[in-house]
This record gives structure tokens, C-alpha cells and sequence, in this order.
């Protein structure tokens, strides 16, 4: 899959995450990017699938909000988990998560 | 390891009943029970009709939100006064939950202490819902809803009383729970058959447990539309997947699942198709963030070999399911596919 038509099916992706993180955003989809505006108060994040030179493929989250943030952000994620966390994350830093139990 | 069989079921719906009649049957006599009343004196366990030194009362709260400690330390003892021949022994130990509790907190405390890790197994929830009154019981009491989506077996009680389907009954548990058996009864009158040995987490019994479910329709969701009612939130999510699932993909599905949904995944049940293991399907259990273990099947319960996967939840998006399978699948086969070719061309 393109990275175009990755960041265009990002946005089902995205939408069902903002449902299930219950956190209000415009979002907004292009082979480019996506974008969720916080509904209220809260900069922009930008979400984007990269392939670079090397054919490594990650994602980018980004964010015009305070430098901790963004300092926070500035990183790649290689997968779709590490990429969900870090939208949460810059969309709401208080969320509460649980990890995996593989229990009897 | 000695299966433990959760009985739940709201105030009144004949969980002692029930209960009463099951010990007393042959079958059960190798039975410890746990009850869990409300109040400083308990009933139950004197409306047992028994002095049988395998009868716990529980009796400082509620298993679900203050003594789940107990609970814990209460098998625990048990277990010990077994090993040190104090007590009968038993095969299997019964919970009885108070007729307010949320079962999942206490299938989350037994699938998860490690105390109890290698010396009990959770077999399933038995809940119990009175033809007379449980339609109504749906509407006002979210526990029961709760107790009803959790349930392995739902126990129809007082049927002899009124007609479970003039209210609706049925049809609303399958909105619920869509694969669970309801079993009929009248006055506790029950085959212990119909209710252990289910399977559900046995791994010799498991594919009873899966043809069950796997008769749920995967074409749409099960949902009610009233906001009056408590279980407006709850819904069934089912869907059928037929590509061959990465056993990475599904490890890192899980892992998401259970750290964005955790508290809202009431229970998750699927059949799973993975590339590395055609021929032996995997089946998965789940509550909240806790999954069991991996069950493999011996060979597929039909010749689809499609997975097939069941979401019980509280306000989730059902359709997201599916997409964030897809995403992830799509990616470890991408990951895959591209070290195959840098390791070709090197």
C-alpha cells in the first residue's frame, strides 16, 4: 500500500479511535496527511505515513502545541500501536491505559 | 487445575435456587461453594439446606468493588485446607456472586492473581434471569445487563411462572449475547451437564463452546435503540475475517484492544485463522485487557477456516474493530514482505 492510500484509510482508522477514546476532533484526511482539530481548546495534530530512501516505512505525529509536546512527538513510530498511542497521547496526556494481561 | 464456575444473577432471579438444587444433584457432590452475600448475616448459604464444610460465606461485601481480596484469600484457604486434607476435596469450586455485583472485576481478579495462577482455571459465568421480572430488571439495573453480556450460560428461572418470550426476554439476552445458550427452568430443575464441563475454557471440551458461538450471525450488530434502557450501551459487535491473520498482527490487535479499550471490552471471543497455523485454528478469551492464553483447536470447527470474532461492549465502535485489524495486519505483512526483499537483494 501507497503512503498516499495509507493516510486516506488512516481516517476510519483515526475516527473509530476518537470514538473509543470518547475526545471530540474534527478530522480530516488527504493522501497527504491527516489532521484531528481538538474540538475546544488544543493545537492540531498531524498524522502521517512516510517511506523514506531506504524503504523504511513509519508514521509521523506532530503538533504546533508547546515545545514538550512536540519535543515529545518528534520521533518516528514504526507501527500502527506506537502511532495510536502517540495521537492519544498529544489529544489527551491524561488518559488513562491499561496494558495486556494474558491471564488464566 | 480446579475449574471455577461463576454464578451471578440479579436480586432475586433464583441464584440460590439454583444453586441449592445443583449441589444436591450426584453429580456435584465433589463441589466447594463460595458465597458472596451483603450485610453481617447471610441467608444463603442456611437457604442451602447445608452444613457441608465445602459451603464459604463471604459475608463484609460485595465480591465486585470491596472484598476481591477476600475472595482471593478465601480460594486460597481453600485450596490449602484441601492440600492439608481438613476439608473433602473437591473438583471444581462454585462462586456465588451477590445479586449486585458486576461480574467482570471478579473474572478479572481470577484470570489475573497470581496467587491463584496454576491452581484454578475459570470455566465460565453462569448467570441466572427471571422470566417474571428480568425484562424489566434489563431496563432499570445495569449490572444486570452486565451480568447477562458475561454470561457463558443464561439460566432462565421462574419460567413456570411466566413466559419469557411475551416480554421479550430472549430476544433482548441475544441482543446482548448473541451465541450464549438459554436454558429454561423451572424451580432449579437443571441438568449440572448443561452448566459445567462447558468448555468454555477447557481445552478438551473447547469445541462444544465454539460451535456455540459461531452460530452468531457476523452480518451486522446486535444492538437495541432505546435510550431508556441501560443496555443502550452495550452491544454485540461480531465479524468474519477471511484472510489468514499474522500471529504478530494479532498479538499487536490484542495489545491495542486491551490498552485503549480495557474497561469498555466487556468480553471478546474469537476464532482466529493464523498464517502461521492454518490447519489449527486459535481461540481467543477476553475480559477488559485480560486475555486467556491461546486455546488451539485440533482442526477447524467448519471448512471456511474463516476467523470469526465477537465484541461485547460498552459504547465502542463496532466497525473499528475490523479496521484496526486490517491496519494492523496490512503493516506486519508489508514489514514482512519488505525484509524478505532487502534480505533477496543483499
Amino acid at each position: 500500500m501507497t503512503d498516499e492510500l495509507w493516510n486516506t484509510q488512516l481516517h476510519g482508522l483515526l475516527d473509530g479511535a476518537l470514538q473509543v477514546w470518547r475526545i471530540d476532533a474534527e478530522l480530516t484526511c488527504d493522501g497527504a496527511a491527516c489532521v484531528l482539530h481538538p474540538t475546544g481548546a488544543g493545537a492540531p495534530v498531524f498524522v502521517r505515513r512516510v517511506t523514506d530512501d531506504v524503504n523504511a516505512a513509519y508514521w509521523t505525529v506532530s503538533s504546533e502545541a508547546d515545545s514538550a509536546l512536540a519535543a515529545l512527538l518528534a520521533q518516528p513510530y514504526a507501527g500502527v500501536q506506537g502511532m495510536l498511542r502517540a495521537v492519544r497521547d498529544a489529544l489527551n496526556p491524561t488518559a488513562k491505559t491499561q496494558r495486556l494481561v494474558v491471564g488464566g | 487445575m480446579t475449574p471455577v464456575t461463576v454464578l451471578t444473577g440479579f436480586l432475586g432471579s433464583g441464584k440460590t435456587t439454583l444453586l441449592s438444587r445443583l449441589i444436591r444433584h450426584p453429580d456435584m457432590a465433589r463441589t466447594a461453594v463460595v458465597i458472596n452475600e451483603f450485610g453481617d448475616v447471610g441467608l444463603d448459604h442456611i437457604l442451602l439446606e447445608s452444613s457441608d464444610e465445602n459451603i464459604v460465606e463471604l459475608n463484609s461485601g460485595c465480591l465486585c468493588c470491596t472484598i476481591r481480596g477476600d475472595l482471593v484469600v478465601t480460594l486460597e484457604d481453600l485450596l490449602a485446607r484441601r492440600h492439608r486434607g481438613d476439608i473433602m476435596d473437591f473438583d471444581r469450586i462454585i462462586i456465588e456472586t451477590t445479586g449486585l455485583a458486576d461480574p467482570v472485576p471478579i473474572l478479572h481478579a481470577l484470570m489475573t492473581d497470581k496467587a491463584l495462577a496454576g491452581a484454578i482455571r475459570l470455566e465460565g459465568v453462569v448467570t441466572t434471569v427471571d422470566a417474571v421480572n428480568g425484562a424489566a430488571t434489563l431496563d432499570r439495573h445495569d449490572e444486570s445487563v452486565r451480568q447477562a453480556t458475561v454470561a457463558d450460560r443464561i439460566v432462565l428461572t421462574k419460567t413456570d411462572l411466566a413466559d419469557p418470550e411475551a416480554s421479550n426476554l430472549p430476544k433482548r439476552l441475544r441482543a446482548l449475547n448473541p451465541a450464549v445458550p438459554l436454558l429454561p427452568v423451572t424451580q432449579g430443575e437443571i441438568n449440572p451437564a448443561q452448566l459445567f464441563d462447558a468448555g468454555l475454557y477447557d481445552p478438551s471440551a473447547k469445541s462444544d463452546a465454539v460451535q456455540d458461538w459461531l452460530k452468531v450471525d457476523f452480518t451486522h450488530d446486535h444492538h437495541h435503540h432505546d435510550p431508556n434502557r441501560h443496555d443502550d450501551s452495550i452491544r454485540a459487535h461480531a465479524f468474519t475475517w477471511t484472510q489468514p491473520v499474522h500471529a504478530v498482527a494479532l498479538t499487536l490487535f490484542l495489545e491495542i484492544l486491551a490498552e485503549h479499550c480495557g474497561p469498555d471490552l466487556l468480553r471478546l471471543k474469537g476464532i482466529v485463522n493464523l498464517l502461521e497455523s492454518p490447519d489449527s485454528p486459535a481461540v481467543i478469551h477476553g475480559v477488559q485487557n485480560v486475555i486467556h492464553p491461546l486455546l488451539w483447536l485440533d482442526a477447524w470447527p467448519d471448512n471456511a477456516h474463516h476467523s470469526k470474532f465477537v465484541f461485547i461492549t460498552k459504547d465502542l465502535p463496532g466497525p473499528w474493530f475490523e479496521t484496526l485489524l486490517e491496519a494492523v495486519n496490512a503493516e506486519v505483512a508489508e514489514t514482512i514482505a519488505r525484509r524478505d526483499n532487502t534480505s533477496n537483494s543483499a
